[in-house]
């Protein structure tokens, strides 16, 4: 049989019948598009977390008071400890080389109100490194400092998200501000520094000395993190070692007991969000490919409705020297070509979709072209797979009856 | 060129045995016109199938240019119909979503090779039967004797030893049925067997010989010209 000629013939016969051709091609491509929207989306979130993650400072070694396990695929923190202290800072400083910034932290959420605006924001105590840490600057007045922190002082620094909400476009430095039970003056608006992986706002947020926090809000002896940053990259795991060393030594852990602290490093944290992302990622291309089994259903459908049809012209077709074979391959054809329509349409519109959700998002928008040879791929053999049985059942048609068949 | 030998058909639905032909014996030579007459319901269609190699029968022998056909398989017969039988029918069976001119070629997609001058002989064919002009037309914009005409254009493409016909003019006016003899006139006379199952006895009268079947078996045969 020839195969050129054949194909002339089932395009002809496919678009012969253009309402029924489209309507099974967009059966597909609806799948396909999906496809390529699905994961092409949650593979720019991915990325999107991934730069998130890295903007954080890949320098940067957290210690946690608590242990934190992978629960469910997402970081959650166990029990939390109160060893961890400010004694833990000092002896960081003093004994762990490569060491170029510690800062310890306390945070809780707060009420704040000035005059009669009420705002529900984070209470963050840091130390005055850590601001050098996270490369935050003071756009207004100006940020804490080491004295401020030694004093104990009443003062705060203001994120922009709740500058906003508590004083509107009024500069706040030297105002008081009422947070909990504690009257508070603003000394300074913090630079913004945006959303962090998971959406949380970081402006939302007041800033206190470490110590005004642990003193004279909450009554604590103990932090709840440690933020060191090293001067190479590449000795992060050795810093990371002896920070363990250190901590365990102050805690008085014995030997062969499990640590009461958990140190993660950006590359950690980085990891175990995208295998959280990661299969996201999956159970998304899983919903992806069931929606190319409807496409399939599709074509199969169509495919049987015009194997009723076109009975007589499998019988003339046998009656005129096709074999068996040449009827599958002509049917398997037609399946393939509908498939294949769809899969291009399918790629066109997903693209489109992919840009408007990422663009939407603000992703930067990933085309990759691994996606596409998937959903290419993926419609060939569903085009393959739904046409084989109706490509059977006209091939096994008796010629003579099929001829006898009612138009 | 082809001879039956004890033809039986026996069609078996649900256990039951429904006999049809109870044992045909004819002969057809080269070259020959012969028509088949036979009411309806008598085994007509049956035997045609028969004929044409799209239904085997339960007993008996059939040769077609001294080969047993009943020892063929499935693919070598479908090789056979291509290059061998020619088929006109009643409700003509074209494509209608494609060209006049691809309907004729369509045999030749399942020949061995797709002879390179395939569209000059599809138009010389055309030609024939008074159609070259139609030749870019989709069949439904014909009327049925156009139709007709196509269909026998295509069992002609493949140079075919034999043409069977299926009550060729069944679905169409006497004038429209008139030019589709004159066209079996012509072939006959290039040479070609032609073989027109009918119960229309005007029809049969064109004919060199009419076998007249009844109730499953040949009643008689005789000479027309």
């Amino acid at each position: 049989m020839n195969i050129r000629r054949t194909l002339h013939i089932s395009l002809n016969v496919l678009f012969g019948h253009k309402l029924r051709t489209l309507l099974s091609a967009l059966a597909v491509g609806t799948g396909v598009a999906a496809v390529v929207m699905m994961v092409g989306a949650s593979k720019a979130a991915q990325n999107d977390t991934a730069k998130k993650i890295e903007n954080l400072g890949t320098d940067l070694i957290s210690v946690q008071a608590s242990r934190i396990k992978n629960l469910g695929g997402r970081a959650r923190h166990g029990t939390r400890f109160t060893t961890t202290t400010l004694n833990d800072i000092r002896s960081i400083k003093r004994k762990v080389s490569g060491v170029k910034r510690v800062g310890g932290m306390f945070d809780r959420r707060a009420n704040a109100n000035y005059k009669n605006i009420k705002t529900r924001t984070m209470l963050m105590g840091v130390e005055p490194e850590v601001f050098d840490i996270w490369r935050i600057s003071a756009v207004s007045g100006r940020l804490y400092t080491q004295r401020d922190e030694e004093k104990i002082a009443r003062v705060c620094v203001l994120g922009q998200t709740t500058k906003n909400n508590l004083f509107g476009d009024v500069d706040p430095v030297g105002e008081m501000i009422q947070v909990g039970p504690m009257q508070l003056k603003v000394i300074g608006v913090s630079s913004q520094r945006g959303l962090d992986y998971r959406g949380n706002d970081l402006d939302d947020v007041i800033y206190v000395p470490l110590q005004t926090a642990m003193k004279r809000f909450f009554n604590v002896t103990y932090i709840e993190a440690i933020i060191v940053q090293v001067y190479n990259k590449d000795s992060m795991d050795e810093v990371k070692e002896e920070i363990t060393r250190v901590l365990r030594k102050n805690h008085r852990i014995k030997e062969g007991k499990e640590d009461d602290f958990t140190i993660q490093t950006q590359e950690q944290l980085l990891k175990s969000e995208m295998q959280t992302e990661e299969a996201f990622g999956l159970l998304v291309a899983v919903v992806a490919g069931l929606s190319m089994v409807t496409g399939g259903i599709g074509i199969f459908a169509v495919m049987l409705i015009s194997l009723r049809e076109r009975k007589r012209e499998v019988g003339l077709r046998r009656a005129i020297g096709a074999r068996h074979k040449d009827i599958t391959v002509q049917f398997m054809l037609e399946a393939l070509i509908l498939s294949l329509i769809g899969g291009i349409i399918g790629i066109i519109v997903g693209l489109l979709g992919c840009c408007i959700i990422t663009k939407l998002n603000n992703w930067e928008t990933l085309i990759p072209l691994s996606t596409l040879a998937f959903a290419f791929i993926i419609s060939v053999v569903t085009g393959i797979i739904f046409g084989f049985y109706p490509a059977r059942l006209a091939s096994k048609m008796e010629p003579a009856e099929a001829l006898r068949a009612a138009v | 060129m082809i001879e039956l030998i004890g033809i039986k058909k026996t069609y078996f639905t649900e256990g039951k045995e429904t006999p049809v032909l109870f044992g045909i014996d004819f002969k057809i030579e080269e070259g020959e016109y012969v028509a088949i007459m036979a009411p309806s319901g008598t085994g007509k269609s049956t035997l045609l199938n028969i004929l044409g190699t799209l239904d085997k029968p339960t007993e008996g022998k059939y040769l077609f240019k001294n080969r047993d056909l009943t020892e063929l398989n499935d693919d070598q017969l479908s090789q056979l119909r291509n290059k061998s039988i020619g088929f006109v029918f009643q409700l003509f069976n074209l494509l209608n979503r494609v060209s006049v001119l691809d309907n004729v070629l369509l045999p030749l997609l399942y020949a061995h090779n797709y002879p390179k001058d395939a569209k000059e002989r599809a138009i010389n064919l055309l030609n024939m039967v008074g159609l070259s002009e139609r030749i870019h037309f989709k069949p439904n914009a014909l009327s049925g004797g156009q139709q007709q005409r196509v269909a026998i254009a295509r069992a002609l493409i493949n140079e075919p030893d034999v043409l069977l016909a299926d009550e060729p003019t069944g679905n169409l006016d006497s004038k429209s049925s008139e030019e589709i003899l004159n066209i079996f006139d012509e072939i006959h006379r290039q040479g070609r067997t032609l073989v027109v199952v009918t119960h229309e006895l005007d029809v049969a009268k064109r004919a060199q010989r009419v076998i007249t079947m009844r109730d499953g078996k040949v009643f008689k045969e005789e000479k027309v010209k």
